[in-house]
């Protein structure tokens, strides 16, 4: 059972808390990611499980079995904490060809050498590169050293593979391609994966859950769309592209029967109803989050139908993106972003209403 | 071979045979410090000359003679000396035999880092210049006189005494061993200084002699022709010199000199060996490899065996030599004077 | 294709899977345990090869007499210190020193970078050309220059009068410059050494990022690429400045004569030019000296401080090579030119010596070929060789192991201790060699009798360890510092334990690094002379004491004899050593 358990883990360098006390249970074959902007301690937290750095505070157990606990001392050294790993900078060591350096965690533990030709043929002819076995790494393309660096860190069927930004010096395209071949062999092969990102498309793309990190803490574990859809904090929210927040006062709070809540809100010349995780007393300041994407524009004389709610405004900006257009709608002292369908535009200076879903609108603390 | 005129041939040999039989087979006490020295089989030499082939020799006649394996450590006077201080304050006592000039060997004498040798028979044929007391041996002398470049320096023109460098025909034309440190230039110095006084030396000094401190080269620059004059020569290198246009002139005053000693390390371990050797070293056999080579020998009556073209000028008067209790305020008084 | 395939029950590897987690404990608090036991050992290691003989020293220069004789605690030595005449010395040393430092940089960084980074004609055969300089005895260059740079005589200046007609002298090397320029002969391709495997291992988007943004080839090699290397050209230029100071042949041919004096022809004045060698003044002002070169290395630490200078990343690439078109066959020139100036001509005056009865005289019934026959005969000069190659393999190898575990521990780690450590290393490199062998004589002597150390070939060889011990530090950790730190913890995690890692990654890549350190410290052996003669022993005497007996026994030609055995090995050497390197990293 290779999971991975962080209990009360901290990491501190002098006054600054760069993992804060965190807890985290990365389940049997579950590929989990650790999202935030630079700096957030994503990073810091993976090099901990890996054990390239010691945690000061908590302790951390990989399959059941504790690695490293700050109370007791216990530090078991990063080679024996059979794990994979591919690093940002993809680590190929330039002195080695590409065989010698899939080859590598094979022969540090001294598997025959036979056995080394087999596994490492395997491995490469898993990531499609066993036509460069004899090359030095220095010659591969990115996306090739890419390729050796996941082979490597297959080889030796880790218990546990730990993937620092692996796409972020890839372009775009060969990014997607990547993230999406990965998942695929990681689907297949099952294995327990820790992912690093400060990319919030490839982490919703990949990942089974997703962690958000902001300046050392969690703020919230979720699958991709609850941490999308249900942020439990502006700073989540913020996070994931820019959704509209808009402030409002809780005029009354139900359960819907569904584990969440329905508000109804009031804000500045608007009311309506939205969701939230929890319940709100009366009076209670919330930010109404709502996704771009979620607002639809209607005439700007159009009548809002049963759940639904809007504002009038004018559209003062419009940027085409391709499959989508991004306008900006200026609406009582409020400035909306909405997307919609390409085709479906309305000119900039028209008059137009913004309608929201009472679904699509959630409610967090202010 | 040269010839050597029969009387004092006859004269020499008797000499040598009476040592002998005095030393060697007669004396009984002698006899045991011969067994002894067979015994203890190994001798450890602390040698300030470095490189020197005929101690070589020396050393080797010894181990061929007597069956007792000689070990010198060779380095310079101060590295010996001080090498032979700190194994003594460590309390190791790996040598057995100091040889090196009479200034350190004073030094090391008032240290305390030496022991009475005991009676060494050949001790008295000792030529009646060089002291000798019981924990010195004089056992060989290097003696310093003048180089000239013979192709630029015309018969007529070299220089008979000291004084003659003064003449203003060699101003700028002498190359000189370093006064200013000790050596043979710092002998030179303070021999002239007891000679003729410090105007001598400011007299030298307002010809502008060229100091060098590598005497092999400066040797060489002498034959090539970059100076007419080299000062002080050590007439041992002589005999490395030969087929090159150069020439030893001992001026009339004399030679200075620098005498090596012999003495025992304080707790010798082969205290019989080191005697043994010490008498060795004064056997004319040996002497006359020395002085063959352009050394002086201590003892009387090898000088004559010496061939004729060096004998003329080992056969000079010894004019002086420095001593250790001046040495410094001299080589003080020559960095004034040499700026 | 499934993980299945890459499953294999009988797995060795799987079996160890299912290891205790107790036994993982212990193992790891044995890991534990090892970091600080292996820092105690380290320090003890250092502090016994650096700081014993400095104590010793310091006790020297604080006692009225040496160790083992009575006499009182005092400060004469310090006091006698400030005095006209060693202010003025002082600033010979420095003043020589820098202005050789400087020079010797600027050669050595021109062709270091066309060697490393031109498409020059043969670059390969420039490269082991140029070093060859720094492998030659100084006291035999320094003969041939006395023949052939001697104001009256010299060959360079007699040709010179006869092609220009005049009675003019070109060069006199009894002056500053010639002590300059005979230090620059050893100082130059020291620091070509250095640096031009920092050159070759430069990503060469680094300079690419910096044409792009507006910077022309010149201002690109000098804010980027030199800016890069300036843990190499610092560590380099300290070193060799140091080195400057602490040079004694150079001073001593060119300089004594015509009253150029600096701290160790000063120091060696007062050691063995005065009757009572006066080893309190002598230590005392190793200790000043010292305590400048200090000063350097903090100013240098502070220079270098937090800033980043990885330059061989997990990322592939192969350096810049700049096509110079007609331009290639004048830098071409410019090694051809630093090679006859400091190899073929005193080299050429050496060969031709070795085969005439005497140097500077060419005449034909001169010939001989004596000198390779005493030589070949010599049995002193045979056994010799063989305890120096001893030591030379190895001390140079336990040299560059010491101190590539050294510059790991300072470049790699945030160790408590590591400072320590890297000053301890650093120690032996800033005492003048004539004082700090009295060091090692005093301290190894002094040693309990049981301690098989002094007299035999152990005292030699940890001497030499200490002495060659700053420069293994200083070119490993250089080349470490080019290393990216992800190289080496991928090793880890992917099951390399820390000496694997160490051994297959960091040396691994370093490994140029460390060869050029083996050959550098290996002659380094080969020339030490201070400590040898202090510390040989009857049957233990090497190289540098017989050369040293040789010259002292007016044989400088049978010296040059092995001056030229010694070229030929170090031409071996380098040939095996490139060769190697060609094989290793021409992929790069």
């Amino acid at each position: 059972m290779p999971n991975v358990t962080l209990h009360s883990v901290g990491r501190h360098f002098a006054d600054l808390k760069a993992v804060d006390n965190i807890d985290l249970a990365v389940a049997d074959g579950e590929f989990m990611t650790l999202l935030g902007p630079s700096g957030c301690g994503k990073t810091t937290t993976l090099r901990m499980v890996a054990g390239l750095e010691h945690n000061d505070t908590g302790r951390i157990a990989i399959g059941g079995r504790p690695v490293s606990d700050a109370a007791t001392g216990l530090f078991v050294p990063p080679e024996q904490r059979k794990l994979g790993m591919v690093f940002q900078s993809y680590a190929i060591w330039p002195h080695m060809t590409v065989f010698d350096n899939v080859a590598y965690p094979l022969s540090v533990r001294r598997v025959a050498r036979r056995e080394i030709g087999q596994r490492v043929t395997a491995a490469l002819r898993l990531v499609e590169m066993e036509h460069y076995a004899d090359r030095p790494a220095p010659a591969l393309s990115g996306g090739q050293q890419q390729r050796v660096a996941i082979a490597r860190a297959l080889v030796f069927e880790p218990e546990v593979l730990l993937l620092d930004e692996p796409l972020s010096n890839l372009d775009a395209r060969l990014r997607t391609a990547m993230g999406e071949e990965f998942r695929a062999l990681q689907r297949r092969l099952g294995i327990t994966t820790l992912y690093v990102t400060h990319d919030q498309e490839e982490a919703m793309a990949l990942s089974d859950r997703v962690v958000v990190m902001q300046r050392g803490r969690i703020h919230q574990i979720g699958t991709p769309e609850q941490v999308y859809r249900r942020p439990v904090s502006r700073d989540v929210a913020a996070f994931f592209g820019t959704p509209n927040l808009i402030e409002a006062t809780v005029t009354a709070s139900r359960p819907d029967g569904n584990d969440e809540h329905m508000l109804s809100v009031r804000g500045a010349n608007w009311q309506g109803q939205c969701r939230a995780a929890a319940a709100f007393g009366e009076g209670d300041q919330v930010l109404v989050v709502i996704r771009p994407e979620d607002a639809t524009l209607a005439a700007g004389d159009a009548v809002l139908a049963d759940g639904q709610f809007g504002w009038r405004g004018r559209i003062v900006d419009g940027v085409f993106r391709g499959p989508r257009r991004s306008l900006a709608v200026q609406a009582d002292g409020l400035r909306f972003r909405v997307e919609c369908p390409a085709m479906q535009a309305m000119p900039t200076g028209d008059m137009a209403m913004v309608v929201v879903d009472s679904h699509n609108a959630w409610a967090i603390h202010a | 071979m040269t010839p050597i005129s029969r009387k004092t041939f006859l004269a020499l040999a008797a000499g040598f045979a009476a040592a002998r039989t005095a030393a060697a087979q007669d004396d009984p006490e002698w006899q045991k410090v011969v067994d002894g020295a067979k015994k203890e089989g190994k001798l450890t030499i602390y040698t300030a000359t470095l490189g020197s082939r005929y101690h070589k020799a020396v050393f080797q006649a010894f181990e061929k003679k007597y069956g007792i394996s000689v070990e010198p450590l060779e380095a310079r006077a101060s590295e010996v000396r001080e090498r032979v201080r700190i194994e003594q304050a460590a309390g190791r006592f790996v040598g057995d035999i100091h040889h090196n000039g009479a200034t350190t060997t004073w030094l090391m004498l008032r240290d305390g880092n030496f022991q009475p040798h005991g009676p060494i028979p050949n001790l008295k044929n000792i030529e009646t210049t060089y002291e000798v007391d019981d924990t010195r041996v004089p056992c060989e002398v290097i003696s310093y006189c003048l180089l000239v470049n013979r192709n630029q320096v015309k018969p007529a023109d070299e220089p008979k005494s000291w004084q003659d460098l003064l003449d203003p025909k060699w101003a700028g034309k002498i190359l000189s061993d370093d006064m200013r440190a000790l050596g043979g230039g710092a002998v030179f110095f303070v021999v002239m200084y007891d000679k003729f006084g410090k105007t001598f030396h400011e007299k030298l000094a307002a010809q502008k002699p060229v100091f060098s401190r590598d005497i092999a080269n400066s040797e060489r620059r002498t034959a090539r022709g970059e100076y007419p004059l080299y000062i002080p020569f050590s007439l041992q290198d002589l005999s490395q010199l030969k087929s090159l246009p150069v020439k030893a002139i001992v001026p009339t005053e004399g030679r200075p000199y620098i005498l090596f000693q012999l003495s025992m390390l304080k707790n010798a371990p082969h205290p019989n060996a080191a005697r043994l050797f010490m008498n060795f070293y004064l056997e004319p056999e040996q002497q006359l490899v020395f002085a063959n080579a352009g050394y002086n020998p201590t003892i009387k009556g090898v000088v004559e065996k010496v061939p004729e073209d060096l004998r003329p000028l080992l056969a000079t008067k010894a004019m002086g030599t420095t001593t250790p209790e001046k040495q410094d305020a001299m080589l003080a008084l020559a960095k004034d004077i040499y700026k | 294709m499934g993980w299945a395939a890459l499953e294999r029950p009988s797995d060795p590897l799987a079996v160890a899977g299912v290891e205790p987690a107790d036994t993982l404990a212990t193992r790891a608090r044995l890991s534990r345990l090892g970091r600080p036991a292996g820092i105690v050992l380290l320090l003890l290691l250092l502090a016994f090869l650096s700081l014993y003989p400095m104590v010793m020293l310091l006790y020297g220069s604080l006692h009225s007499t040496p160790p083992g004789i009575s006499g009182e605690f005092n400060l004469d030595g310090y006091a006698g210190l400030l005095t006209a005449q060693n202010l003025q010395i002082l600033g010979n040393t420095v003043g020589i020193s820098l202005v050789k430092t400087i020079l010797s940089m600027v050669l050595a960084i021109l062709l270091a970078w066309i060697v490393a980074r031109t498409d020059t004609p043969a670059r390969g055969t420039l490269e082991v050309l140029i070093t060859l300089p720094f492998f030659l005895p100084p006291i035999l260059t320094a003969t041939a220059w006395a023949m052939l740079g001697n104001a009256q005589v010299g060959t360079i200046n007699l040709v010179w009068r006869w092609l220009a007609g005049t009675d003019s002298t070109l060069i006199d090397v009894y002056s500053y410059g010639g002590v300059i320029w005979h230090m620059m002969q050893y100082s130059t391709p020291f620091i070509f050494l250095f640096v031009v495997d920092a050159f070759r291992a430069m990503d060469p988007s680094l300079e690419e990022s910096s044409r792009m943004s507006g910077a022309t080839r010149w201002q690109t090699f000098r804010r980027v690429t030199l800016a890069l290397m300036l843990p190499v050209t610092t560590s380099a230029f300290i070193l060799s400045f140091i080195r400057g100071m602490e040079g004694f042949e150079s001073a001593v041919f060119f300089g004594t004569p015509v009253n150029i004096n600096v701290i160790t022809t000063q120091i060696y004045n007062l050691i063995t030019q005065q009757a009572q060698p006066d080893y309190q003044t002598a230590t005392s002002l190793g200790f000043a000296a010292m305590m400048l070169m200090f000063l350097l290395l903090v100013l240098q630490s502070r220079l270098l401080r937090k800033r980043s200078f990885t330059t061989v990343t997990g990322k592939g690439y192969s350096p810049n090579v700049i096509r110079l078109g007609w331009m290639r066959w004048l830098t071409f020139s410019v090694c051809i030119a630093f090679f006859v100036a400091t190899v073929a001509l005193p080299i050429g005056q050496l060969l031709l010596s070795s085969f005439f009865q005497f140097f500077g005289f060419y005449q034909l019934d001169m010939l001989t070929l004596d000198h390779y026959r005493s030589i070949w005969t010599n049995d002193e000069f045979w056994t010799a060789l063989g305890n120096t190659m001893l030591l030379g393999v190895a001390g140079a190898t336990a040299t560059m192991a010491l101190g590539g575990i050294v510059a790991y521990v300072t470049t790699r780690t945030t160790w408590f201790g590591r400072r320590l450590i890297d000053l301890l290393a650093w120690l032996p490199w800033m005492m003048p060699g004539m004082v700090l062998g009295i060091g090692f004589l005093w301290g190894f002597a002094i040693l309990p009798h049981a301690v098989p150390i002094y007299g035999t070939l152990w005292a030699l060889l940890l001497a030499y360890v200490a002495l060659g011990t700053p420069v293994a530090v200083r070119m490993t950790s250089s080349a470490y510092q080019q290393i990216a730190r992800d190289l080496e913890e991928c090793s880890r995690v992917h099951g390399a334990g820390w000496w694997q890692t160490f051994g297959r990654v960091l040396v691994a890549l370093a490994w140029p690094a460390f060869a050029v350190g083996w050959v550098l410290v290996f002659f380094g052996i080969m020339r030490e002379l201070s400590a040898s003669i202090l510390l040989y022993a009857p049957g233990t005497q090497v190289l540098s004491v017989v050369m040293l007996k040789m010259w002292a026994g007016g044989k400088p030609e049978d010296v040059s004899v092995i001056g030229l055995l010694m070229l030929v090995l170090v031409l071996v050497f380098r040939w095996l050593q490139l060769r190697f390197i060609k094989t290793r990293i021409s992929t790069l």
